[in-house]
């Protein structure tokens, strides 16, 4: 609102000002003022009246327009069809919503499962790899000065194939000192055993051959770590921690009073050596024709189970 | 969209009976009903989309042309916005004088006039003197300050007396009343 001043008849002042008179933006006081000032002059009269008849002549040609028939029913359908497809966008988001939670609880407490019942399988394999190294080294089987190379090799103690294991060993685990390598029956099986000593801390590789149906659990979220391709599984009981891995037909054990990730990090050093030395044991190593000559001298009835080997 | 709670119904209730309004000032800035149909639709397209915002029982009309000038803004601004400055400046070094207003201008003779006008100036009057909307509230919706709004209602007003002015000259209008002693106001 504008307040305007008359000091004398200054028209051209007022007529600056009409613009707000006629569009009613005045003080009732300056409205009062102009009216008064309008009613005795003509000039600024017919200017106001020129401004009123513009107004009004431009308020009537742009409200006659012509509106655009049909216009208004071809908004009111492009709402509604926004409207449909909101909704429609709104219900398929909520149904999404609700489908991915569902989902998502239904597998995770699937994988849930999964895991437990893997780690469960693993956790039973891994025990028979900690029996060997509570009985045998924790029990404290093991010489006071250890062994030669020479002596480990024996059929006495590890036996040729499995003692070339020792020095592979001693080179991965180079903190630590040998201490002693056998094979022993700590309950009804041999495990061919290797007794490292770190800082007065016992640890041990211990290998198991297979029986039928020992294998560790092959579900994906199962498994600690994977080194070149071969899984390994860990797991932790009393003060021990346990790392187990597999081959085609050994289990193979790490054993320690570390935590379960330091007892990890050293399964994963030894296992490429060790899958390394084990390779050569994983295949029959009988020629074709000693196969033939096994079959035709135990029989037909043999011949699977030669090949089998 | 989820969890909205206005409907269709509510919204074409509340800003359809303005939709003539909005068309015919999209047209008289825009000078081409296809495009002011395009506009107008935007516009309630874009309104429905913010509808939920809205409070029921404020103006729904100042609110729908809030919307229109910031979607024509929106679209027309890189194309235009030199355009229209320099459309501006060189009206306003013309406008020297007030010619007198013709009683019998026809709707034609206006509007086109009107579409001479430079938008900006444009958008005042229509606001102001055609969808008679308060200096406040043309200043809600155009986004300037209310003395912007007076000064370009009154250079607009002047601009287009001009524009009509050149038509009067056209019958002998000015030429009768310099004669009669009337001439610059």
């Amino acid at each position: 609102m504008n307040v305007i001043q008359f000091e004398n008849k200054q028209c051209e002042t007022i007529q600056r000002y009409l613009d707000s008179y006629v569009s009613d933006e005045l003080l009732v006081e300056t409205n009062h003022e102009v009216l008064k000032h309008l009613e005795t002059c003509a000039s600024c009269s017919q200017a106001l009246e020129s401004r009123k008849t513009l107004r009004d002549g431009l308020r009537r040609a742009v409200r006659n327009e012509s509106f655009p028939i049909g216009f208004e029913t071809k908004l009111r359908a492009h709402l509604r069809s926004g409207e449909a497809s909101t909704r429609w966008h709104s219900w398929f988001t909520a149904g999404l919503a609700v489908a991915t939670v569902i989902i998502a609880l239904t597998t995770g407490t699937w994988l849930y499962k999964q895991t437990q019942v893997g780690q469960a399988g693993a956790d039973e394999l891994l025990a028979l790899g900690l029996h060997d190294h509570v009985v045998c080294a924790m029990g404290g089987h093991y010489p006071p000065v250890p062994p030669s190379m020479e002596a480990v090799a024996s059929n006495a103690n590890m036996g040729p194939r499995y003692a070339k294991l020792v020095p592979e060993v001693m080179a991965q685990w180079k903190d630590m000192t040998f201490l002693e390598a056998h094979r022993c029956n700590p309950g009804e099986r041999i495990y061919p055993h290797i007794i490292m000593k770190r800082e007065g801390m016992l640890v041990s590789l211990s290998l198991l051959e297979k029986q039928v149906g020992e294998s560790f659990p092959k579900g994906w979220l199962v498994g600690a770590a994977n080194v070149n391709g071969v899984k390994i599984y860990s797991s932790h009981q009393d003060q021990y921690s346990i790392a187990g891995f597999e081959t085609a037909k050994h289990l193979a054990f790490v054993m320690t009073s570390l935590d379960e990730k330091a007892n990890l990090d050293l399964a994963r050093k030894i296992l490429p050596a060790t899958v390394g030395v084990l390779q050569p044991m994983e295949v029959s190593r009988r020629r074709p024709e000693t196969m033939v000559l096994a079959w035709l001298a135990s029989g037909s009835f043999q011949q699977k189970d030669a090949f089998r080997q | 969209m989820f969890g909205k709670k206005t409907n269709i119904e509510e919204f074409e209730a509340a800003a359809l009976p303005h939709l003539k309004d909005i068309f015919r000032t999209a047209y008289s800035l825009l000078r081409d009903r296809t495009e002011a149909e395009d506009l107008a639709q935007d516009v309630y397209l874009n309104a429905w989309k913010s509808f939920h915002r809205f409070e029921l029982g404020t103006n729904c009309r100042a609110w729908l042309f809030k919307i229109l000038f910031h979607r024509l803004h929106h679209h027309r601004r890189k194309w235009f916005q030199l355009k229209l400055a320099k459309e501006a400046d060189t009206l306003e070094d013309t406008l020297a004088w007030e010619p007198p207003v013709k009683d019998d201008l026809t709707d034609e003779e206006i509007l086109a006039a009107l579409g001479k006008i430079p938008e900006e100036f444009r958008s005042v009057i229509l606001l102001a003197d055609v969808e008679e909307f308060s200096y406040k509230e043309v200043a809600a919706t155009l986004e300037i300050p209310m003395g912007t709004v007076m000064s370009r209602l009154s250079r607009a007003r002047k601009m287009l007396r001009q524009q009509l002015g050149s038509v009067a000259d056209s019958y002998g209008i000015r030429e009768h009343r310099a004669d009669a002693g009337g001439g610059r106001q």
